[in-house]
């Protein structure tokens, strides 16, 4: 009998262990490990494992030295000089030098010419504006832009630097499966739909990282998440709900951990549809939002309204949203040509992506049927895979739920806006905010820039693309047996996790 | 008809189980007079609120859901959608299948061949499988769900009906019929119908419990009917990421499911051993 217990013990022994493996649990999958496919903070979570670029975007959100040790402007103001760090190598074992670094940013660049969205930096800085990458020597990379770029470090922060035995020619299947950089991690596992697994990187060449193997799993039930966070078999678990929040506060051996996030939540109305068109017809829509009602019922109490669209430091400080008002909704819409309404394709919805969004979903559906706005074909849900490439690929209803991550960078975030920019999914097209973004891109100088955010952000509410809905504090369920806090803008960092408990 | 009340009065779990379901039915029919609110209306200030008689606030007798809509309207309501795609599928796919059964073992040869091949490769697939990956494809809507849900029920009744009409066929009163000139549809119609219906009342029964659980797999998966109308399927997918804060979202429209399908199977069983020769007295 007691061997049989101690054979039991054993057995636990040796399958618990594969269990105390560090473990995040998101809601969605990542779709890919192509480092050109990676937006989703899920998975540039999961990039910054395997992959580095020159600069890194700290948890202060300051940009400081990554594979670049230090970087100067030379005369002119058009011209950077980045020195590389030197005796860092790829998984594959390639050593990384400046011709790789340009090998990568010319990667991104032409396929950003191609018209390929690559994540957000590619985004706000168009090939075009990058005249010249060339190596002078095997550390030190040239970067010639159009014009001056004040914030070129920045957008460095957001290229992977790719390993170019690995990734020159290679097709979108190989790049999709095979990860290879100079990151912490390697990849060991990845199974569609349930989990990644990493292992720590043997020859990493800065300090080495604390857990031998990590784990992202896919929960997609905020239910089944708390659970496993509960008994212990995943150790940090995101985008939880107010409420069950709550719950887990009472717990033990866990707790909630939260940072004001710069998640804008909301819904993107398709500005070139029927009766959209119209912006008193899409301020009327978002005079129809009773918010406090959603925010008293949905996240008690504890949401911040948006008005102005930017995040800190470029937010504005006094615009205010807009007012329930379903009056001046119907005024609105009648002023249009609308005096008793209309009906609308859809409103369609991931499903488990954003906290409570096929709820959130429902509400602003009924809210706008109110003041006559009706749906053909009501709420629909999708599963985040194919709401995502919905979202790629421009394929949207007059409604549908949006919500962008902050960057806390205006270039970034209003460049989302523009009318050339992938990520403008509302066809929304103007041409004060084009010329403010011209112009932003230009100036260098500090007021002036500050000056632009906060008249972009008086034309976005003006003109409302979206119905404004809040901005997400971010909130996770944490084990106590980790050292971890959450990062602002909602990427999870785990190589410098440890313990507290002494375990390895 | 008269006999068959008598001899169901002595089963007092079937009478139990015609109560229940009776009770079911009625409010169906009658749920726009006996929901207190409409289902669709959202209230998201009072979301999760207790059911009245387990302390919540007056007005919501069972509480309201995670927007806040009444929760007794949903399931009075879900009722609807639960017992008209039970029947409507059991209909379609039952008559369907005993007809083309009928055929089978009426006509024997090549016709017989085809359809029992057929009846195998629906019979390979599994149901919900198949279903799911239909409505995916056909996207989400109450004559979807009641199309595909035919599809999986129609070939236990083809198998059964054809089997019956083997052993019919080989009585004498059939030669005498043909020998007196009967056309087949006249011999189908006056004879066999009537003898292999009852086995196919009773497959009609458990396959009527079957979909409406089917139904409700599906609007559990989000692939039903479209996600505000109300069914019971959908409101215990919708309420389990609540379980353990608010059980009676999804609580109570599983046992409303649960009442109606072991209702439905006490029925069946009843039904089963009234019509076996074998087991009446």
């Amino acid at each position: 009998m007691r061997s049989l217990i101690l054979a039991l013990a054993f057995t636990c022994l040796a399958g618990c262990s594969v269990e105390t493996d560090l473990t995040v649990g998101n809601s969605t999958d990542i779709s890919t490990l192509d480092p050109f496919g990676m937006f989703s903070r899920v998975e540039i979570s999961l990039g910054d494992h395997l992959f580095e670029s020159l600069t890194f975007l700290s948890r202060d959100m300051e940009i400081v030295p990554r594979l670049a040790t230090r970087w100067e402007r030379l005369p002119g103001d058009t011209t950077w000089t980045f020195h590389l760090r030197g005796g860092v190598r790829f998984h594959n074992g390639e050593p990384f030098s400046a011709e790789a670094a340009a090998f990568s940013l010319r990667r991104y660049l032409q396929r950003n010419a191609e018209g390929m969205m690559v994540g957000g930096a590619s985004v706000a800085i168009p090939s075009s504006e990058i005249t010249r990458v060339e190596a002078a020597d095997s550390l030190t990379l040239h970067i010639t832009t159009a014009r001056p770029k004040a914030l070129l470090p920045f957008y460095l922060s957001q290229m992977f630097m790719l390993a170019p035995g690995h990734y020159a020619g290679a097709d979108d299947a190989t790049r999709a499966e095979n990860p290879v950089g100079t990151g912490p991690y390697t990849l060991t596992d990845r199974v569609r739909d349930s989990h990644v697994t990493l292992t720590r990187n043997p020859d990493y060449w800065g300090a080495p990282p604390a857990q031998e193997r990590i784990v992202f799993r896919v929960i997609p039930e905020i239910s089944s998440r708390l659970a496993e966070l509960e008994i212990g078999t995943v150790h940090i678990i995101g985008d939880l709900p107010y409420d069950q929040a709550e719950l887990l506060e009472n717990a033990s051996g866990v707790h909630v951990a939260s940072v004001p996030g710069g998640r804008r939540v909301m819904i993107g109305i398709s500005t070139q549809e029927g009766p959209l068109r119209d912006k008193r017809v899409r301020q009327a829509l978002n005079h129809a939002i009773d918010f406090d009602a959603i925010n008293e019922g949905l996240y008690g109490g504890r949401a911040e309204r948006m008005g102005a669209v930017f995040n800190p430091p470029f937010r504005h400080p006094d615009l205010p949203p807009y007012s329930y008002d379903p009056a001046k909704a119907r005024a609105l819409l009648a002023e249009a040509g609308y005096p008793d309404g209309f009906e609308l394709n859809s409103l369609d919805t991931p499903l488990g992506k954003w906290i409570q969004d096929f709820e959130l979903a429902q509400t602003i559906a009924s809210q706008l049927a109110e003041v006559g706005v009706t749906l053909r074909d009501g709420v629909r849900t999708y599963e985040w895979g194919n709401y995502r490439s919905k979202l790629l690929n421009h394929d949207l209803p007059a409604l549908f739920m949006q919500a962008s991550g902050g960057e806390f960078e205006l270039l970034t975030e209003a460049a989302d806006l523009t009318i050339t920019s992938p990520s403008n999914f509302y066809g929304w097209e103007h041409p004060q905010y084009e010329a403010l973004w011209s112009e932003l891109q230009e100036t260098l100088d500090a007021d002036r820039r500050r000056e632009i955010g906060l008249e972009m952000q008086e034309v976005v509410l003006e003109e409302a693309p979206w119905i404004f809905l809040y901005i997400q504090v971010d909130t996770y369920g944490v084990s106590d047996r980790i050292d971890w806090s959450p990062r602002m803008d909602e990427v999870i960092h785990l190589w410098d996790v440890n313990w507290t408990d002494g375990a390895s | 008809m008269r006999d068959l009340w008598r001899v169901l009065k002595r089963s007092r779990l079937a009478m139990a189980g015609v109560l229940v379901l009776g009770v079911i039915v009625l409010v169906a029919l009658a749920a726009p007079l006996l929901a207190p609110f409409d289902p669709e209306a959202i209230d998201i200030r009072n979301r999760l609120a207790r059911p009245a008689w387990f302390g919540g606030p007056e007005g919501h007798p069972l509480g309201t859901d995670s927007v806040g809509r009444d929760l007794l309207s949903r399931i009075v309501y879900g009722a609807r959608v639960s017992l008209f795609v039970g029947v409507a599928t059991v209909l379609v796919g039952g008559l369907f299948g005993s007809f083309l059964g009928i055929l089978a073992g009426f006509w024997r040869g090549r016709v017989e061949t085809i359809i029992m091949r057929l009846v195998d490769i629906q019979l390979a697939f599994p149901s919900i499988l198949l279903a799911v990956a239909i409505m995916a494809i056909l996207g989400p809507s109450l004559w979807n769900v009641i199309f595909v849900l035919s599809l999986a029920t129609w070939a236990p009744f083809c198998r059964v009906a054809r089997g019956q009409t083997l052993s019919v066929c080989q009585e004498d009163y059939i030669t005498a019929a043909r020998a007196i000139g009967a056309g087949p549809w006249s011999i189908i119609r006056r004879h066999v119908v009537p003898n292999v219906i009852g086995p196919l009342i009773v497959i009609a029964s458990f396959a009527l419990a079957t979909n409406i659980i089917n139904e409700a797999s599906l609007s559990f998966l989000g692939v039903g009917v479209p996600p505000t109308t109300p069914t019971w399927g959908g409101m215990l997918g919708e309420g389990r990421n609540y379980i353990r804060m608010a059980w009676w979202v999804s609580t109570l429209p599983g046992v409303a499911l649960m009442l109606v399908v072991y209702s439905v199977n006490v029925l069946g069983d009843w039904l089963r051993d009234y019509l076996d020769p074998t087991l009446i007295d």
